[in-house]
């Protein structure tokens, strides 16, 4: 169970204790982060730079919201494995970023080991869905 | 007299309308567990 073996992760946050949550639960999901940003420029300039296999998103972040570097990435990235984790739980919101392609969407105050099955989830059903649209 | 009829009308439709703003921007500004937001996943993309 939670194993990321081999995958670039990239986490978003403006937030250095989040980052570090994530990092630390990643790390134990044998998933390697490559890159951390604490804005959404840093975001987009990182995602392009590193090509992770999945970007970790928060969305109140400073100079580009994670709503804006979602719609952003997944333009020039439609492959783009790009997981919400934020506070925002509003139905506009969630709604937004599912149109704009989001794969999964996970609040901060859910449990650490359910986040880290939802970010394993979220991946399977996103290579998974990959796999079928290639044929 | 029908003049004040009519006006009376307008401002119950206008109330109404309101009514139904309010209603709908509270829905979407509703906050949503995490559950919901897996089933809105899973429901979006089955549609897709």
């Amino acid at each position: 169970m939670s194993n990321l073996k081999q995958l670039k992760v990239i986490v978003a946050d403006d937030e250095a204790h989040i980052r570090m949550m994530l990092k630390m639960a990643l790390t134990s999901m044998n998933a390697e982060v490559v890159g951390e940003a604490q804005n959404g420029d840093e975001a987009i300039e990182l995602f392009k730079n590193k090509k992770p296999h999945i970007l970790l998103l928060d969305i109140n972040m400073p100079l580009k919201t994670g709503e804006e570097v979602l719609a952003e990435i997944k333009t020039e990235f439609p492959e783009a494995c790009v997981i919400m984790m934020t506070s925002v739980a509003d139905g506009e919101t969630v709604e937004k970023c599912i149109q704009s392609g989001a794969t999964s969407y996970i609040l901060k105050d859910t449990p650490i080991t359910e986040m880290k099955q939802m970010i394993e989830d979220a991946w399977l059903k996103h290579k998974s869905s990959r796999e079928n649209t290639d044929g | 007299m029908a003049e004040k009829h009519n006006l009376h009308e307008m401002l119950k439709e206008i109330e109404a309308e309101k009514k139904e703003d309010i209603q709908s921007g509270q829905k979407k500004n509703k906050k949503m567990s995490q559950q919901d937001i897996l089933k809105m996943f899973k429901n979006r993309k089955k549609g897709e």
